[in-house]
């Protein structure tokens, strides 16, 4: 809708449902100037891929975007941007709520491109996502400092960003961060620290800790210009943050341990499907033999992603 | 004079609930040769009490001397707890307000007992909550009718005095270098006292993300001598 002052009040509702071993998509909703595609064709994978694109030049003053979207039961969608996230310069500033739901044994995946604050600009972001108990997510946000290349260095007035993370309706992640380059040394010591980008990717799964794991052997090293930490940061959740210097680099590298992730957890999730239903008829060999006679593969598939994203983001960055 | 004795006693970096054995993400910046001088060190102490400990700990701790009494109160208390354990990101970080809350709370109850520490320490006992350093000294030192202003005024006090000891350690700084930061940052507390209870709701629990990433890098530090 186009306000009397030339502001854009905008929704997106994306949701979708699981048919056959196909997830499809169900409703996509979207008001100018935003669209929801399929990303690329649909008949690729048996999960939904949707992006998001939006014909403006960006985000402008007075701007509100309301996103929802729901992944139910056994759904997987995986939901992609298609260009840098541009605030421009503002006066009273702009908004995006998000509302994420992931029903039981759903899994989704969303790393928006990165966000671009110009000169002046006001933006607050506010996310809320519900995950059930058995449901998977793996979310990401990438935050530049400005239009570096073009000599603007956080000169953006303001940027909260806002995301609360529940799990079987309980609170178990909360990101809140404030970012007022005017108020705060952003470029100092215990914030950006002379870095211009900032990343985080955060996965809720049962095997979100197994995939810790996993990285723990794979991220020994720092790279070279770009900082990273991984850590347990809940019960069944795993973040992992960066500083770097590139928007381009940060999101390859954070969509490649996505797509690793994705990988990880479809990979158990198909494995722990095809073992319940045997589970009370026959406990003894039949269930023991099936995840051996599954694992030579997961391990494969596994140390295939391993090797990719290290050297991809060395070079990159 | 009972009172500020006590104050003295539960908020001394020598009280034994093993509060000297963390960094906090500090031995990380050390590592990385970004806290090396008495300048660096006096930055990062400014900017950690400013920046981090005014939107974390100190505002869990005013949050927790400003509950209302009663079931109201220990509702309130049940949803900061969840709230705090949400905000430390960091595995090491979190593992730390867990212990030394439950350290604090065993001493502090052979001391004196109150109720509300011994609720606090049950529920984190049968880990219905996580427990956290702050509420539990909120807790006792309310009940035990210290003033709001004292107890924050002593709390980050002690959180400098605490980063100040680390930097004498590590960095290394001398001695006097570190007690002229801890001097020096007296006004600074001072006004973060006073802003507190106006600090904006939306703000609690502010992240610092380059200090967020050096505690996680913590863990994978190849010699440290502190836990977090």
């Amino acid at each position: 809708m186009i306000n009397r002052d030339n502001s854009l009040t905008s929704r997106v509702d994306i949701s979708c449902k699981r048919e056959g071993p196909k997830t499809l998509l169900v409703n996509s909703y979207f008001d100018i100037p935003y669209k929801v595609v399929h990303y690329g064709s649909k008949l690729l994978q048996d999960h939904l891929e949707v992006m998001m694109m939006c014909y403006s030049p960006g985000v402008m003053d007075g701007d509100t975007l309301q996103i929802s979207v729901h992944c139910p039961e056994k759904s997987e969608m995986k939901l992609f941007t298609q260009s840098f996230n541009k605030l421009h310069p503002m006066k009273k500033g702009a908004s995006q709520t998000m509302h994420v739901k992931v029903d039981d044994h759903a899994l989704m995946q969303y790393l928006p491109q990165p966000t671009i604050p110009f000169k002046n600009s006001i933006f607050d972001m506010d996310n809320l996502i519900e995950v059930a108990e058995s449901g998977h997510l793996v979310w990401g946000d990438i935050i530049s400092g400005g239009r570096i290349h073009s000599g603007e260095r956080f000169e953006f007035s303001k940027l909260h960003n806002r995301t609360k993370v529940y799990r079987g309706g309980k609170l178990i992640f909360f990101d809140n961060q404030l970012m007022e380059p005017r108020k705060q040394p952003l470029e100092r010591m215990l914030f950006f620290e002379g870095h211009t980008h900032q990343g985080t990717l955060l996965i809720v799964s049962d095997y979100a800790n197994a995939f810790k794991e996993e990285l723990d052997e794979v991220l020994t090293e720092q790279f070279t210009d770009m900082s990273y930490g991984f850590t347990q940061c809940g019960k069944n959740a795993l973040l992992i943050r960066a500083l770097g210097e590139s928007g381009d680099a940060m999101h390859e590298w954070l969509s490649n341990i996505g797509d690793m992730c994705w990988s990880f957890i479809r990979h158990h999730m198909a494995e722990a499907e095809a073992v319940a239903p045997e589970a009370p008829i026959s406990r003894k060999k039949p269930a023991a033999k099936k995840p051996a006679a599954k694992k030579a593969p997961a391990q494969k598939k596994a140390t295939a992603a391993k090797k990719r994203p290290a050297p991809k983001a060395v070079i990159k960055t | 004079m009972q009172k500020l004795l006590t104050l003295l006693q539960v908020n001394d970096s020598m009280f034994p609930i093993g509060s000297f054995t963390h960094s906090y993400g500090l031995e990380s910046y050390v590592d990385a040769r970004i806290v090396h001088d008495n300048s660096s060190a006096a930055e990062y102490a400014r900017t950690m009490l400013e920046h981090s400990i005014y939107y974390n700990d100190a505002a869990f701790l005013y949050k927790t001397l400003t509950l209302p009494p009663g079931k109201k109160g220990w509702d309130k208390l049940v949803e900061l707890d969840t709230l705090v354990t949400a905000l430390k990101a960091s595995y090491e970080i979190r593992d730390a307000s867990k212990k030394l809350a439950i350290r604090f709370l065993k001493l502090t109850t052979e001391l004196k007992s109150y109720p509300t520490c011994k609720k606090y320490a049950a529920a984190i006992q049968q880990e219905e909550l996580h427990g956290h350093y702050a509420i539990a000294f909120g807790l006792h030192v309310k009940a035990a009718g210290i003033s709001l202003e004292d107890a924050l005024s002593a709390f980050y006090y002690n959180t400098l005095n605490g980063i100040i000891t680390n930097c004498a350690k590590t960095v290394p700084i001398s001695q006097t270098a570190g007690q002229k930061i801890l001097y020096d940052l007296q006004p600074v507390i001072a006004k973060l006292v006073r802003q507190q209870p106006g600090m904006d709701e939306q703000q609690l629990g502010l992240c610092c993300i380059g200090q967020e990433i050096k505690c996680m890098q913590h863990e994978k530090l190849r010699t440290r001598i502190y836990i977090s």
